[in-house]
């Protein structure tokens, strides 16, 4: 019986020799199973206008290049599209992904979402906006307070400690918009000279935005106004621009675009916070893919925003982050 | 110590021998591979940057032609600001799709040419430019900018190279120093680094190698950004080659080349591990080979090791039967030549074994015999002295007529019991002796007991052992009649049955217990009495002589007597001269 048992196990071992022998010589054969299946990333962008959310994607795909991996990218059409983005956000957990990054339009309405992201053990990396409805591995997004506080610091350089200062908000900002304003109204605080008097919110449109700023300064004498995001930034500066009192009222945005660039050039305003949205675009790939590898990722990154003035606009350093795209 | 099988010997030190021989070989196949693989690896990873150099250069170059045609076609005009300058400018610049633009500034700023004629900003302070002032500071030499956004039209923000140089013009008759500017579109060159593959996460970037700027890079934003590295010093050591930078996370292949004409290096990027894949490739197959290989080895080696030691366990094993005590096993000698020769010597000593015992068997027989006959021997004095004192006191008592007869009977045990040396005797002269010894002890114990014989006349030629009656009436006598009150009576038969002599002496006598009978017929019952030549005696000789099966049976009862039957084959009345005298 022992002798019977050791033959079979002499044949198997002889099998095996066998086989390792044929994979050895001919190693192509098993060529497919050995390749690592790549991962798949789901990434959901507030909306699919604007040179921000262009630059993130550009950022994702320079990281899927880097980590071979595979990215699909959907956006509403419509910034502040909740329900839309919230349905595709739905549908792409359908498609169970191994990670999904989302920059959401809105906070509590995803509770939902995260709830069923969480149930399938699908990681949700939050960029640019946090959410705090739900269990997400990360959030990645500038530090729009401290944005906030930075543009109030130079508004106050700007005007030497003294004056009166209006706020131009975007009515759809969301949980962004306020944080920066909120940093505004904080750091004011630190000025004696310096008074908040107006506050108003336009749409997504430029046009309401001017029509807006039209109104405060028809209302009041104002020394600065800070625009909270790309278009109340267009419009306000091209009120001062109608009225020729730009550089007389300091302007202090938030984003860029080349209109903007343009009118920065022109002076009509004098400073613009400008997030990284390339390197958010990176990053979030990058620990998205660690957090679906099941690895530990850092709860909070904040990027750096630069304060870009005529002055420093084409150093080396800014030009790529302010006209990433080669034309 | 404990002690290791040759199988396992044999195999594990083949196996162990050829796993040496095949890693030394595979280490070495395997260096040597690695290390080719990593000069192709050098060898293609730089000819690629070479290739992009090269073409980077050539463009260059060709542009830096074109411009030089521009500018030598404005150094010869006579009106810069001439229709027909203009058109031919146009036609140059149509020759190249890459070109944006073409300006011509005079040392103060003021715009002269421009091509195409798109409004310029209101913003622009061309005197403050970086081409502007490196042109005039350092006249009729072309200098090329690094990449960068051109701050010149409205509502444009290209990326361009920038090409200037200081130019002296005739503007309305007059000599002009002015700067000629170039803008050639970056995105040939964005196209041209972007298409390079250097496997799939490798890539190509620009250095400058003055500054040690990053001039191109795919993730520029992400170095801007600290967010990532790239090792731009062992870059600018060196200007040509392939090397391999392990300061980072992963190792990286980096490649160099410098451009001459622009003082920029094209440096590749590759990451080792996807360089190396086929030196891994390589390897994971020869580990794969090596476990297989060595299983084979292993396999084989145990059935040569099994090819060895099965004959040897076989020997073995025919050896242990030869141990349990069977001689006449003969070994067999399959296998090698070494085996046959030992099984051989085996046999022959087993042979040479054999003899031996039979010779001891032999010697320790007949020794045994000696020492019987030693015995028998020894009745005669004993018995003689008692006999002799017998008839002593007749003579003393002048009855002559018994001592006659005393002195025939014992004149005639004598003869019987010496009987020319033989032991084996017929059953007539054994009852012979019997009855004489019978009539001595009658004289002796005065007719205490009497006697009979029946004796069957077939039984009679047969031959007996000599001196088995004899001991068993005196041991009837001295144990049965003698104690007992009255008068005895022993008989005495003979007779044959089927083919066994029986042969019965039955007394009347003192019987023995159920106890005491088994003590009889174990053997363990020593006589003190008598003439020494007891019932074990007789009991072992019938035994020796014919076998275990036959000997003695007793039968007694207390106060009724005692019977012992005596059984034996009968035997062929010649074998008495035939004899057991070897």
């Amino acid at each position: 019986m022992v002798k019977h048992k050791s033959i079979i196990v002499s044949w198997l071992l002889f099998l095996a020799a066998l086989c390792l022998l044929y994979s050895a010589l001919y190693p192509g054969t098993q060529e497919p199973q050995e390749e690592e299946e790549s991962k798949t990333i789901q990434l959901i962008l507030r909306t699919s206008k604007g040179d921000y959310w262009k630059n993130v994607t550009m950022g994702a795909q320079a990281a899927v290049k880097e980590f071979g991996i595979t990215l699909h990218v959907s956006a509403p059409a419509d910034d502040g599209d909740i329900d839309g983005q919230l349905q595709t956000a739905m549908q792409s957990l359908q498609t169970k992904p191994d990670a999904i990054v989302l920059g959401a339009n809105a906070d509590s309405a995803f509770e939902g979402f995260l709830t069923e992201a969480d149930k399938r053990h699908i990681p949700v990396i939050a960029i640019d906006s946090l959410l705090t409805s739900g269990e997400i591995a990360a959030y990645i997004g500038t530090d729009n307070y401290l944005a906030g506080k930075e543009a109030m610091r130079e508004m106050a350089d700007r005007l030497g400690g003294e004056g009166d200062v209006a706020i131009v908000a975007y009515s759809k900002g969301g949980i962004n918009g306020k944080l920066r304003e909120k940093g505004i109204r904080d750091a004011v605080n630190a000025y004696p000279g310096l008074k908040l008097v107006d506050s108003q919110f336009c749409s997504d449109e430029y046009g309401s935005c001017q029509a807006a700023v039209a109104d405060m300064l028809n209302k009041q004498q104002l020394d600065g106004i800070l625009s909270l995001n790309t278009e109340t930034s267009i419009g306000a500066a091209l009120e001062l621009k109608q009225r020729q009192a730009g550089e007389k009222i300091k302007l202090i945005g938030f984003d860029s675009s080349p209109e903007l660039l343009e009118l920065l050039q022109e002076n009509q305003l004098q400073a613009l916070i400008v997030q990284n949205p390339f390197s958010m675009g990176y990053l979030s790939v990058k620990h998205a893919l660690a957090a679906a590898s099941g690895k530990a990722v850092p709860e909070r990154i904040e990027m750096n925003m630069e304060l870009i003035t005529e002055d420093n606009m084409f150093w080396l350093k800014n030009q790529k982050l302010l006209f990433p795209v080669v034309q | 110590m404990q002690r290791r099988s040759i199988q396992f010997i044999l195999t594990v030190s083949f196996t162990l021998f050829s796993v040496f021989i095949i890693l030394s070989v595979s280490i070495l196949l395997f260096s040597r591979f690695s290390a080719t693989a990593q000069e192709n690896a050098f060898r293609n990873s730089q000819q690629i940057v070479d290739q992009v150099s090269y073409n980077l250069e050539n463009y260059v170059e060709v542009t830096s032609d074109l411009f030089n045609m521009m500018h030598h076609a404005l150094g010869q005009s006579e009106n810069v600001e001439s229709d027909a300058m203009r058109k031919q400018l146009e036609s140059m610049m149509s020759t190249r799709t890459d070109t944006v633009s073409l300006v011509l500034f005079d040392d103060k700023g003021k715009l002269l040419i421009d091509l195409p004629n798109v409004e310029l900003k209101d913003t622009l302070k061309i005197t403050e430019e970086g081409w502007f002032r490196s042109a005039l500071d350092t006249a009729g030499h072309l200098s090329i900018s690094l990449p960068h956004v051109q701050n010149l039209y409205k509502q444009q923000y290209r990326w361009v190279v920038s090409m200037s140089k200081s130019i002296t013009v005739q503007h309305n008759g007059k000599q002009v120093h002015g700067v000629l500017l170039l803008d050639v579109n970056f995105s040939t060159i964005d196209e041209l680094s972007e298409r390079i593959s250097l496997g799939q996460k490798g890539y190509v970037y620009m250095l400058d190698e003055s500054a040690g700027n990053i001039v191109y890079h795919p993730q520029l934003e992400l170095i801007y950004a600290s967010l990532k590295e790239e090792n731009v010093e062992l870059a600018l050591k060196h200007t040509y080659g392939s090397f391999i930078d392990k300061s980072g996370d992963d190792a990286k292949m980096i490649s160099v080349q410098t451009i001459g004409n622009v003082g920029w290096k094209v440096v590749g990027v590759s990451y080792m591990d996807e360089v190396m894949t086929t030196s891994w490739e390589l390897n994971r197959s020869m580990s794969k080979l090596l476990i297989a290989l060595v299983l084979i080895v292993f396999l084989l080696s145990s059935l040569v090791a099994r090819r060895i030691s099965r004959p040897i366990k076989r020997l073995e094993l025919s050896m242990k039967s030869v141990e349990r005590g069977d001689f006449n096993k003969v070994v067999s000698g399959e296998g090698p030549l070494e085996i046959k020769h030992l099984a051989d010597r085996f046999n022959i000593m087993i042979g040479t074994i054999k003899q031996l015992m039979t010779r001891i068997v032999t010697e320790q027989e007949s020794k045994r015999k000696y020492e019987l006959e030693a015995l028998q021997a020894q009745i005669n004095p004993h018995f003689l002295y008692n006999t002799l004192n017998t008839v002593v006191r007749m003579v003393g008592m002048n009855k002559n007529e018994e001592v006659i007869t005393t002195i025939t009977a014992l004149s005639k045990l004598f003869r019987i019991s010496i009987g020319k040396g033989r032991s084996l005797i017929t059953i007539a002269d054994e009852m012979e002796h019997a009855r004489n010894y019978l009539i001595i002890q009658q004289m002796r114990f005065k007719h205490k007991f009497d006697y009979s014989f029946d004796l069957q006349q077939e039984a009679l030629v047969h031959p007996t052992l000599k001196l088995i009656v004899q001991p068993l009436i005196e041991n009837a006598l001295v144990h049965g009649i003698e104690p007992s009150v009255d008068k005895g009576h022993i008989a005495v038969s003979a007779r044959l049955e089927g083919n066994e002599i029986v042969i019965q002496i039955k007394d009347d006598g003192l019987g023995m217990s159920t106890a005491q009978l088994s003590q009889i017929q174990a053997g363990t019952v020593v006589s003190t009495k008598g003439s020494g030549v007891g019932i074990t005696n007789v009991q072992e000789r019938i035994k020796l002589y014919f076998g275990e099966m036959y000997g003695l049976h007793f039968e007694s009862e207390l106060e009724v007597g005692t019977t012992i039957t005596i059984r034996f084959p009968a035997l062929v009345p010649s074998q008495i001269d035939g004899g057991e005298q070897s």
